[in-house]
């Protein structure tokens, strides 16, 4: 069958649409750079969807656990090899998602007879500085974008539909996000979640700016489901561990 | 890799075991390994140190270790860091063949890491204290050899189960023992187990009722003693403010000594005979 192209195409929007329609259910996953660090915050569920992959590395993921399991994998034997070869300040997130995970995604979506991955992913990387910061949203066929620079006040999600990462990169003007204190940051990122979330599920006419502004409102409309976080700490930098839990204290949430 | 491992462009993965060693290995990495050193028909001249020594006081565990790196008669190095942080619960203090020893150290904190960040939990203690065995095993061909030999001593606590420091002390073929008092390694350290072992029996005083002021005055006057017998031990550089290391292992975690409280402990302790 996939000897003819167009057969081969066929298998392949098929195998697309087959895995859009399994991730679309996946909570909303947000990372956020602000003076203290990176944040990142998810939904809690019985699974964890935030993992500290090296020393100033974090992955926020969606999709299937056990495929989760196996990308977190793959970033973190690739990032200690290339941190033990070489040194710690030689593993970058560009390079793991260029070289390593971006390939092995689109090999793994490409193989049609083969289980298909459900993943996708926010890579997050800290910087000295918040302007040395990365966020590289990676997806299940391997495709990836970086987000660094100024375009880090924006934020970062990715969500099971697909759409929402879309609308949000898309918004114009772009909201710019309260990312100077930890708390403020740390409400900002919330109702980032607030807002992916309702987008991608029950009001998908929302605009950020609808979003409350009060922590105990914003956690209503997650119908008041338990929060997961952690944070790439700046005051940590240059350290072998960097990624830490923060309590909720700590965020203000 | 489970299965993106097996794809084009991942490592081949151990995540089954969150060896890390084994993820050198499949993935041709360099790394320490038996069977990969040549064999040598005359050996180097090899660099070597030490005076490395640890034992319990009140707050638990102090490791401390001399400067100095010397190949044959030559001093090659005095600001040699030879009490080395694995993690924030594991000190490992190394004598013999620097270039090992290192590299030991970097595989060692490496793993830790890989295990913790893989497996989603920490390594037990035990595992740990067996990982360093294993690493001097895999070094046998060189030890056997003459060249690269290391042993160190390694101090560490365990979260979950024994929060109390432990010290361990090893031989040169990677066998592990637990020290219940204190545990010395390097060439110099012959004279220093002689002070603490009479310490400990004989003066009233044993090291396990020192404060941490009394500890680190104990260190520094036990590495002076075996700087006094020992060529390969480095003493006391004030002038360049070169003084051994210290670091305490406690309950509540991992710290150094910094280098003003050496310099008062030694000045307290030289007064007495100005």
């Amino acid at each position: 069958m996939t000897e003819e192209p167009y057969r081969w195409l066929e298998a392949i929007q098929n195998r697309r649409e087959y895995i859009e329609d399994q991730l679309s259910p996946g909570l909303p996953v947000v990372a956020l750079s602000c003076d203290a660090g990176v944040l990142l915050l998810g939904i809690k569920t019985s699974t964890p969807k935030l993992f500290e992959i090296y020393d100033h590395l974090a992955l926020g993921s969606l999709g299937h656990p056990a495929d989760i399991e196996k990308v977190r994998q793959t970033a973190i034997d690739a990032a200690h090899i290339e941190g033990f070869a070489r040194s710690a300040q030689d593993v970058s997130a560009r390079r793991l998602v260029s070289y390593n995970l971006a390939p092995a995604l689109k090999a793994a979506f490409e193989q049609i007879f083969a289980a298909p991955l459900l993943f996708r992913g926010i890579l997050a990387e800290l910087g000295a500085t918040p302007t040395d910061d990365a966020l590289w949203r990676v997806d299940y066929d391997g495709s990836f974008s970086a987000q660094n620079g100024a375009e880090l006040a924006h934020g970062s999600v990715i969500s099971g539909p697909r759409q929402v990462a879309k609308d949000w990169v898309a918004q114009t003007p772009k909201s710019t996000l309260d990312r100077g204190e930890l708390k403020a940051a740390a409400l900002s990122a919330l109702r980032l979640l607030v807002w992916a979330k309702l987008r991608g599920t029950k009001d998908q006419g929302i605009e950020f700016s609808d979003t409350p502004s009060d922590p105990a409102a914003l956690k209503e409309k997650l119908g008041n489901e338990g929060l997961e976080f952690a944070l790439l700490d700046r005051s940590l930098f240059g350290q072998p561990i960097t990624y830490r839990v923060p309590t909720a204290e700590e965020l203000g949430l | 890799m489970n299965s993106l491992g097996s794809r084009p462009g991942g490592p081949e993965s151990a995540s089954g075991t969150g060896d890390f060693t084994e993820l050198l290995r499949r993935n041709d990495a360099p790394a320490l390994r038996a069977g990969d050193f040549p064999r040598v028909s005359a050996a180097p001249v090899e660099t070597h140190s030490t005076t490395v020594l640890s034992f319990h006081y009140q707050g638990g565990v102090i490791i401390a270790g001399d400067r100095r790196a010397t190949a044959g008669n030559t001093v090659m190095y005095d600001r040699a860091d030879k009490v080395i942080e694995l993690d924030n619960e594991t000190v490992m203090a190394i004598a013999g063949s620097p270039a090992t020893a290192f590299e030991m150290a970097r595989t060692l904190q490496t793993s830790f890491q890989y295990y913790r960040r893989s497996q989603l939990q920490p390594l037990s203690l035990s595992a740990k204290v067996r990982a360093l065995g294993k690493l001097i095993k895999d070094n046998l061909p060189m030890t056997l050899q003459g060249v690269g030999t290391v042993v160190p001593i390694l101090a560490a606590r365990d979260l979950h189960n024994q929060r109390d420091p432990i010290l361990f002390f090893y031989d040169a073929l990677g066998a592990q023992f637990q020290a219940v008092d204190f545990a010395v390694s390097g060439s110099g350290s012959p004279a220093a187990r002689s002070v603490l072992q009479w310490i400990n029996r004989w003066s009233g005083q044993p090291t396990s009722q020192r404060d941490e002021k009394q500890a680190v005055q104990l260190a520094l006057q036990l590495l002076d003693v075996a700087a006094e017998s020992d060529t390969a031990t480095g003493g006391v550089d004030r002038r360049s403010l070169i003084y051994p290391q210290v670091k305490f292992l406690t309950r509540d975690g991992l710290r150094s000594a910094p280098v003003e409280m050496l310099r008062e402990s030694f000045a307290a302790l030289e007064a007495p005979h100005i």
